[in-house]
């Protein structure tokens, strides 16, 4: 099990990223690169040594690996597939929460402390779009508390049953949030380009540009394991209680198609203008605003 | 199927915020026409054949089709593509919705034994439509969309009667039908008149008006 558990966390990822590259280059009629390119890439800046400006303080040294370690963290509290979270204790909901926003948190610190202007601008805007994200990812934890009367994750996500309507229309409609929260929080097209070097257009990527080597890497490959935990959170919702077996490949289909939907989005739609992406996030706020709502309305906050 | 109806029928309310293409609020509207059948179908009561018509007629006939190719020529005519001048940007738009339809819950849900409501997501999408369309009337410029905002309302009103009426004479939906074709015809003609004297349909354009 724990084996399962540490291969899915490690290679799934790297393989998501892939996949998503490899979808592009279908799109633009490219051959494409292998599907395990960033596996290769983070690799290769593992090996690499590391640049750090003399302006910057300890604190840039230090956030990418407290970047990494809080999405390394808040990936324990998922189940992948089947297996039982590494850790999970009641009301954890809320730690996951908070653990990912203390990642981005320091990586706004990180940006600010650079004193660049243009990570000071790539910093402000991550702050803004984290003001619009969590209280939308609160939100449909929440509703998913209500719904199944339980504070853990792992229970929640195991007392889910399609058997009601409306708790389908739910999981259908927080599906639909979690991945907009997805390619938000992934930094991936409409809301952010992670291909851009235009620095006046960047959020994610302008934040990171003095990072490099071993630093880099940990961060390229936290993003990449925050997309999977988003997809891990989808396909428990649909595939737990399906046993072991079924619920692992339920767990790598999911992966497969946000991978697929996200890179068609990046093949077919234009980055959003800056003024454009928080009606996005606000759209994220107001669905989960709405399952909010047909829990209270049509169970009066009891099942 | 009754519940994700009224579900689609709210997110359409809400997508009138986030565009400012005149043709997508044409095409929401039409949309709505067709929820609004299907709704109208899946809590259909009598199985009599002349109201069975008559709901195909306002809901499909009215709503989907006649309305929205009345507007689609107004559009046509009158060059318009874009509710440039909106005087509240999208963003605001999207959380005045979330309010609106927040107030509309909470109504529903302080109502609901007063009222005995049956089902209080329906009321509270209803309810929360005809503010919807009364939002946008108050916070567009352009004519056609005050337009499209009275449909808007008016498809609340329809949606509202259902969820506290169990059925409405057939000589009242006729004349509310009536009413808004009305509406709809006269304001066409209105705004391409007045194209013609400002060549704009902006409601500021008759602030100007002088002997």
């Amino acid at each position: 099990m724990f084996v399962i558990y540490l291969v899915l966390i490690f290679i799934v990822p790297f393989v998501y990223a892939g996949v998503i590259n490899y979808i592009k280059s279908l799109w633009a009629g490219r051959k494409g690169q292998s599907i395990f390119q960033p596996l290769f890439d983070f690799i290769k800046l593992l090996k690499k040594g590391e640049v750090i400006s003399k302006r910057t303080s300890k604190i840039f040294q230090v956030s990418p690996v407290i970047y990494f370690c809080s999405v390394l963290i808040s990936s324990l509290f998922i189940p992948y597939g089947n297996n039982v979270s590494m850790i999970s204790f009641d009301g954890d909901f809320i730690i996951f929460m908070y653990i990912l926003a203390i990642g981005n948190f320091f990586m706004i610190l990180s940006a600010l402390d650079t004193g660049s202007s243009f990570e000071g601008m790539g910093a402000s805007r991550e702050a803004i779009f984290s003001i619009f994200i969590e209280p939308s990812l609160f939100l449909i934890f929440g509703s998913f508390v209500f719904l199944t009367r339980n504070t853990n994750i792992l229970d929640i996500l195991e007392s889910f049953n399609f058997s009601n309507f409306y708790s389908s229309v739910v999981s259908f409609m927080s599906i639909v949030g979690i991945l907009m929260i997805l390619v938000s929080e992934g930094k991936r097209v409409p809301v952010d380009d992670p291909q851009t070097h235009l620095e006046l257009t960047m959020i994610h990527e302008v934040m990171i540009l003095d990072n490099s080597g071993i630093d880099l890497g940990l961060i390229n490959y936290a993003t990449y394991l925050k997309m999977t935990v988003f997809n891990a959170i989808i396909s428990s919702i649909l595939f737990i209680q399906s046993g072991l077996l079924f619920s692992l490949i339920g767990f790598l289909i999911v992966n497969l198609f946000s991978a697929i939907i996200v890179g068609t989005i990046e093949s077919i739609f234009a980055r959003f203008k800056i003024n454009y992406i928080p009606q996005w996030l606000l759209t994220i706020l107001g669905i989960s605003i709405f399952i909010v709502m047909i829990i209270l309305t049509n169970f009066g906050g009891k099942i | 199927m009754y519940f994700l109806l009224l579900i689609l029928f709210a997110f359409t309310v809400i997508f009138f915020s986030f565009t400012s293409r005149i043709k997508e609020y044409v095409n929401a509207l039409a949309f709505q026409g067709i929820i609004l059948f299907f709704i109208v179908i899946v809590n259909l009561k009598t199985s009599h054949l002349l109201s069975l018509i008559f709901i195909l007629i306002e809901t499909i006939g009215f709503k989907t089709i006649l309305i929205p190719y009345i507007l689609n020529r107004v559009i046509y005519e009158n060059e318009i593509s874009r509710e440039v001048d909106s005087g509240v940007s999208n963003f605001f738009s999207i959380l005045a919705m979330i309010f609106i339809f927040s107030f509309g819950f909470f109504v529903s849900y302080v109502t609901k034994n007063n009222l005995n409501l049956e089902n209080m997501f329906h009321f509270g999408i209803s309810f929360s439509s005809i503010i919807a369309g009364l939002y946008i009337i108050l916070t567009k410029k352009r004519l056609i969309t005050h337009i499209i905002g009275f449909m808007v309302f008016e498809n609340g009103i329809f949606l509202f009667s259902l969820s506290v009426v169990e059925n409405m004479p057939l000589v009242v939906n006729l004349g509310i039908l009536l009413e808004i074709f009305m509406i709809v015809f006269i304001s066409g003609f209105f705004i391409s008149k007045i194209k013609e004297n400002y060549n704009d349909d902006n409601i500021d354009s008759l602030t100007d008006l002088k002997d």
